[in-house]
């Protein structure tokens, strides 16, 4: 479903990305891990091209993204603005701070994608957009705006908006770390379901406990490369790099969580 | 103050012309403003480097010597028009930059994650300036741009200046004629505050209730 | 037409109206300063027979144009018994006004020095003045220093208004001598760079202000 080849990315002089590969089968619940400015949320906004890279390909359902013609050299081409707006369709993202459009209640946010790109009629994306917050447990405050709902509520609407796309898979971009303790679970619940439901999805996040219950694979980043590649229970009994175990470590102790 | 009510007749039709005028003003300068704005917040450098000069020559001249210039420079280009076009001409072009600078501005301050997010549901750029800047800027240029149009509105009393009968000069008329300065201005300034301060009221109402979504 | 002689004769005549624009500038930022001053302490009072009247006069003197302030004082000093000179109008009229605004520019510098700085000053033992002019202004007004360069720079563009009752300042020199020399609004194009050099350095006279001024937010 998401092959990614050989990514590069510097900022000027900072390479945030070095040579990273890997794959994500459809279905797979993969986890991103790491410290801060390891290029792990890097990596998954390049997925959906809001990062640029200099060399490397991404390919998602089979389809480059960002650029044409190769992984680099001289015929590797920026693909058109439209090409790229196309392409964004089919990854659905969730950031961590919700990014909701403040002007607009929950539904109308959720009906955005659908109308403006899709070209649906606003009677088809309301009903669609109402089975989807009800499926994140919000139907009734469909008609409310941002600033009105709790942080954990506006994540899940967010989360709707992001599925109404019908994306082939789902990019999560440290979504509960903003979000206070309690209301963390109900997020959580969400992602746990949209993967029980068989949705390709690809999470960042300082959740171990969570990445531990629902991925099926989590890669460590670590200044810009993928040091440990394999199932959390795996990795978590037998790491292969120390850098792991003190990242573990280090985890554990300051868990906000108890 | 009979003076003043005697005159007042006299005085509200000149308040008529001052509100005409400052219609005027604010409407072409909010319509220029905010399409120079809008390019300057999007367009490339050349762009916004137009902009900042225009600004930077606005904000450091006074507007009577703006006035100065159209009411002396039109007729040289050829353009035989009354003073009153003149003053309001040299008013539009003043105030288009302020509105200019603040659409910029407002437009650029939409949340970059914001954008994203739209990017992220597949939205075009056209589709993201219609749909999320452009309303979310205006929303945050509301509030100075109404406390930028409380400024237009004192502003063409200075085109009195250079003779155009509106309040002030129709003022200075009748204060020579009657000699009561006090109750006269008094008067006027009343017409005025009562003009402007409302409006500067619906600034701080907006900008409160901006401040909360 | 040679623009340099032209130019050059003009400038002398210029050179006197921009020494009256700068008097006016001189005299009336200091008063408009300290005044300022005075009128944002009754402004953040907290009794209503105080603050209540100081708003009203602040929201009037900044709700009305100022060539008509001008125009008060211009016509009403005769009536008061006083031959004040043109100038002298202008300039009471513009320190007036420029009082009240600046004193809306102190009092948003007040409204954001935080109420704990209050109450430390309080429980070090000053008074409410003292607290007032030692702990919360000096904070506010470092706070504001960008908002106080642009009505510098405003005070700067009003004096010219009082060209308007003949007071020959940079403005009306220009047209004195557009007049004379039988030339047009080219005068005032050279008028407006002058006036642009003039707010220029007053603004980067704050913006290399707000260095130190930052420093001790």
């Amino acid at each position: 479903m998401i092959e990614v080849k050989g990514v590069s990315k510097s900022f000027g002089s900072n390479q945030v990305l070095k040579d990273i590969s890997f794959d994500v089968k459809e279905g797979e619940v993969v986890v991103l891990v790491g410290p801060s400015g390891s290029g792990k949320s890097t990596l998954l906004r390049c997925i959906n091209f809001l990062e640029e890279f200099q060399a490397g390909e991404i390919l998602v359902d089979g389809a480059a993204v960002g650029y044409s013609g190769g992984t680099s050299g001289p015929s590797r081409r920026r693909q058109s603005e439209a090409d790229v707006a196309n392409l964004r369709t089919k990854a659905g993202m969730v950031f961590q701070n919700y990014n909701l459009f403040p002007h607009k209640t929950a539904i109308e946010n959720v009906m955005m994608g659908p109308v403006l790109v899709n070209k649906d009629s606003k009677a088809d994306a309301r009903a669609h957009g109402l089975e989807l917050l009800a499926k994140v447990g919000l139907k009734d405050r469909a008609d409310h705006f941002p600033s009105q709902l709790s942080g954990g509520q506006q994540q899940r609407v967010a989360i709707a908006r992001a599925l109404a796309m019908r994306p082939k898979v789902m990019l999560f971009d440290e979504v509960t770390s903003a979000l206070d303790p309690e209301l963390v679970d109900e997020v959580l619940k969400t992602l746990r379901d949209l993967s029980n439901e068989g949705m390709t999805m690809i999470i960042v996040t300082h959740e171990m406990q969570f990445a531990r219950d629902v991925a099926d694979r989590l890669l460590f980043f670590y200044q810009g490369a993928i040091i440990e590649d394999g199932p959390p229970a795996e990795v978590f009994a037998n790491p292969k790099t120390e850098r792991f175990q003190t990242f573990v470590k280090r985890f554990q102790a300051n868990s906000h969580r108890g | 103050m009979d003076v003043a009510i005697l005159n007042l007749g006299y005085l509200l039709k000149a308040a008529i012309v001052t509100l005409e005028m400052a219609a005027a003003t604010v409407v072409f300068s909010f319509l220029l403003g905010t399409a120079l704005g809008v390019f300057a917040a999007l367009g490339g450098t050349a762009v916004r480097s137009v902009l900042t000069v225009y600004v930077y020559i606005v904000r450091g001249v006074p507007v009577l010597v703006l006035i100065f210039i159209a009411y002396f420079g039109l007729p040289r280009m050829g353009l035989d028009a009354p003073n009153y076009v003149a003053a309001t001409i040299a008013l539009v072009i003043y105030f288009a930059a302020f509105v200019a600078d603040i659409v910029r501005g407002s437009i650029l301050a939409v949340p970059k994650t914001t954008v994203e997010a739209g990017m992220s549901i597949g939205l075009r750029k056209a589709q993201i300036l219609t749909q999320i800047q452009l309303p979310l800027g205006m929303r945050l240029a509301l509030p100075p741009l109404v406390t930028t149009a409380s400024i237009a509105v004192k502003s063409t009393s200075y085109a009195s200046i250079v003779g155009v009968w509106e309040l002030t000069y129709a003022s200075r008329e009748v204060v020579e004629r009657t000699l009561a300065a006090f109750q006269i201005f008094f008067a006027v300034m009343l017409i005025y505050f009562c003009i402007c301060y409302p409006i500067s009221l619906g600034a701080t109402y907006l900008q409160r209730r901006l401040k909360t979504s | 037409m040679n623009w340099l002689n032209l130019a050059a004769g003009w400038l002398p005549e210029f050179f006197d109206g921009f020494l009256v624009t700068l008097a006016l500038v001189a005299m009336c930022l200091p008063v408009a300063v300290v005044l300022g001053v005075l009128l944002v302490l009754l402004r953040v009072s907290e009794r209503a027979v105080v603050w209540v009247p100081t708003y009203a006069v602040i929201e009037f003197l900044r709700n009305v144009p100022t060539f008509l302030l001008i125009l008060v004082v211009y016509y009403g000093a005769p009536l008061l018994g006083s031959r004040l000179d043109g100038i002298y109008c202008g300039a009471i009229a513009i320190a007036v006004q420029h009082t009240a605004y600046l004193a809306e520019v102190f009092r948003g510098g007040v409204s954001a020095v935080p109420r704990t700085q209050w109450d430390a000053g309080r429980a070090i033992g000053l008074k409410p003045a003292g607290v007032f002019f030692r702990v919360v202004l000096p904070q506010a007004v470092l706070k504001v220093v960008p908002a106080i360069g642009n009505q510098v720079v405003v005070l700067i563009k009003d004096t010219s208004l009082v060209a308007g009752i003949g007071v020959v300042d940079l403005t009306l020199s220009g047209k004195l001598v557009m007049e004379r020399t039988a030339s047009s609004y080219e005068v005032f194009v050279v008028i407006a760079a002058f006036y642009l050099i003039l707010t220029t350095i007053a603004s980067a006279l704050f913006r290399w202000l707000e260095i130190p001024a930052g420093k001790r937010r």
